[in-house]
């Protein structure tokens, strides 16, 4: 299990497990204004990975949203390899 | 329903009352005469004591369907609303219409009074958890808003007529005499009650100070009120006043703060100019930069409208502004200065901006430094609704000091989070572009095309002068374009222009 990211306003953060199915779930303080957004960033950045995914946005822009989700991966490969 | 002069399409009838669409700022001429109020003749004794608010209410005779108004000088600190409320709603009556100048998060349990049938609708700002319920369709009416001046016409035109009002009073008398600036729960001016006090048939003062005949000072004179009423306290000082207000520290604010005082030096400022203050943090930046500005210029200002803070005092007593306005103060320093100075003014809230009035304040401003929710490529400012279209604020004195001011800036952030400020359209339209002369970001600022004057003026300036376009496009850039607000057709509240017109609607949000 990985986590990346914190809880402050403007950032995201970000949990991925291993799991026999995925499973991504998004949380957003923002999420009837960019709710679709997210969950676009997240599917096209971790589509090929078979974990559970949790992600907790708090305003968070995209490309701060990607690093987040960025760093979570490359921590969860490192720790697989 | 009919387009009014900002594009929105607004009805004409609001909870069976006829209304204008807004036309534009002092376009719609006022018709009739002031209203009034009940006349009525004191009952003997030197006392107008009244042991419990039940007891009052009897006196008082308020029925269902009546109007009960009260002020917000006590802000988030209030137990009053909450006191009353409850006991209305213990004693069966129902169908009440809340008229207060404002609402806040203190009082979510008015929220369960909208839906059992003690309260029908709410006119006036919600600030928080009722704006929010109301938004998903917990009034059974449409909430009407207004601005703080708008309020007093509406009370003076008879559009709003109140039964009973209920004024917190940090200090009375035996005999009704009140004032804020006295007592455990002091809040420094009352002026957003008087005009309740002179308008409603009844009156009820609420004070947990009592003070021997006399009350010194007087803000609201005996002759407007019925009944004294005391309890064990009025309100929360932690909620009333604010502490020590901290001027922003965020970089980013403070350049916002920079940039409007570049615009105001090369555009208004001169030795005898006014301003309008704030207790925002960008606000209070400004006037403190403004102040150092002045010293080194060795020029003061004939007047501070406020919101008055520990910022505008020290100015006071520095000799540098000749005279504060105060309709409201947000700290124990401002609440002092008020008791204490004598070139710092209460002012009823009468004399702020209505348009129906031979002239208000602020048609004596030179600048105003307003805030923003959001503000549109046609200069349109909302301060009601969030970019989802929930209704989470009051209009407060935005429209007549941007209506009022030679120079209306709007400094605003470009973007809040992930939440881009300047929008191709806002959400609801609270000031119209019309009035709003620059809007200032952190990137650099966007003056109206039709203030040429500005645009002049600012040639060879540091600061970055957009396109508001421009701005909006960078926004979005930055943010990426958020999705619409899933409202549905259905008119949850009104906004009101100050002259009373139709400026936008606020639709209910699907949950």
């Amino acid at each position: 299990m990985v986590e990346a990211g914190t809880h402050e306003k403007g950032d995201a953060w970000v949990l991925i497990e291993p799991s026999e199915r995925r499973e991504v779930i998004v949380k957003s303080k923002l999420e009837r204004l960019y709710g679709n957004a997210i969950r676009e960033t997240i599917e096209s950045m971790t589509s090929n990975i078979k974990a559970k995914i949790v992600v907790e946005d708090y305003g968070a822009l995209d490309w701060v949203l990607r690093a987040r989700v960025e760093s979570a991966l490359r921590k969860y490969r490192g720790e697989q390899q | 329903m009919a387009i009014n002069a900002v594009g929105r399409d607004v009805p004409t009838e609001i909870n069976g009352q006829r209304f204008k669409p807004f036309a534009g700022d002092m376009k719609t001429p006022p018709e009739g005469r002031r209203a009034g109020s009940l006349l009525r003749m004191v009952p003997e004794g030197r006392d107008k004591v009244v042991d419990s608010i039940e007891e009052v209410i009897k006196k008082v005779g308020l029925e269902d369907g009546m109007t009960v108004s009260f002020h917000h000088h006590l802000r988030n600190g209030d137990f009053v609303v909450n006191m009353v409320m409850e006991t209305i709603r213990k004693m069966g009556i129902k169908d009440i219409r809340v008229f207060p100048t404002a609402l806040f998060p203190v009082h979510a349990p008015l929220v369960d009074m909208l839906s059992d049938g003690t309260i029908r609708r709410i006119e006036g700002s919600m600030n928080g958890p009722l704006g929010e319920a109301t938004s998903y369709g917990a009034m059974r009416e449409t909430a009407v808003l207004r601005s703080h001046s708008g309020r007093v016409r509406a009370v003076e035109s008879g559009e709003v007529h109140i039964d009973v009002a209920f004024i917190a009073a940090p200090t009375a008398d035996r005999y009704g005499n009140l004032n804020g600036v006295d007592g455990p729960s002091a809040c420094g001016p009352l002026a957003y009650g008087m005009v309740d006090a002179y308008h409603a048939d009844h009156t009820v003062a609420i004070t947990d100070n009592i003070v021997p005949y006399p009350a010194h000072p007087i803000s609201i004179f005996q002759h407007q009120i019925d009944y004294v009423v005391p309890v064990d306290k009025i309100g929360d000082p932690a909620g009333i006043m604010s502490g020590t207000l901290r001027i922003t520290t965020s970089p980013s604010r403070l350049k916002i703060a920079k940039y409007a005082l570049e615009v105001i030096d090369r555009v208004a400022l001169r030795d005898g100019f006014s301003f309008q203050a704030g207790a925002g943090g960008i606000s209070l930046a400004v006037t403190k930069f403004l102040g150092d500005l002045m010293k080194k210029r060795g020029i003061k200002a004939s007047f501070i409208n406020g919101g008055v803070t520990k910022y505008v005092v020290d100015m006071l007593h520095e000799g540098m502004v000749d005279v504060v306005f105060d309709g409201q103060a947000f700290d124990l320093d401002a609440v002092k200065s008020l008791r204490e100075d004598m070139n710092h003014i209460e002012t009823p809230l009468a004399m702020y901006g209505n348009p129906y009035s031979s002239g208000g304040i602020v048609n004596m401003l030179d600048v105003g430094v307003l805030g923003a929710t959001e503000v549109d490529i046609d200069f349109n400012v909302n301060v009601n609704t969030h970019s989802d279209g929930l209704l989470l604020h009051g209009i407060g004195g935005h429209q007549e000091v941007a209506a009022g001011s030679a120079l209306t800036i709007v400094t605003v952030p470009l973007y809040r989070y992930r939440v881009p400020v300047i929008r191709e359209r806002v959400t609801t339209v609270t000031t119209p572009g019309e009035v709003v002369d620059v809007v200032v970001t952190e990137h650099g600022i966007a003056v109206n095309p039709k203030r040429d004057d500005i645009i002049e003026a600012m040639h060879g300036s540091r600061v970055p002068v957009y396109d508001i376009q421009e701005l909006q496009k960078k926004a979005e850039r930055i943010c990426g374009k958020p999705e619409e607000p899933k409202t549905t057709d259905d008119i949850i509240a009104a906004i009101l222009w100050r002259d009373g017109t139709v400026i936008d609607v606020v639709y209910k949000v699907k949950k």
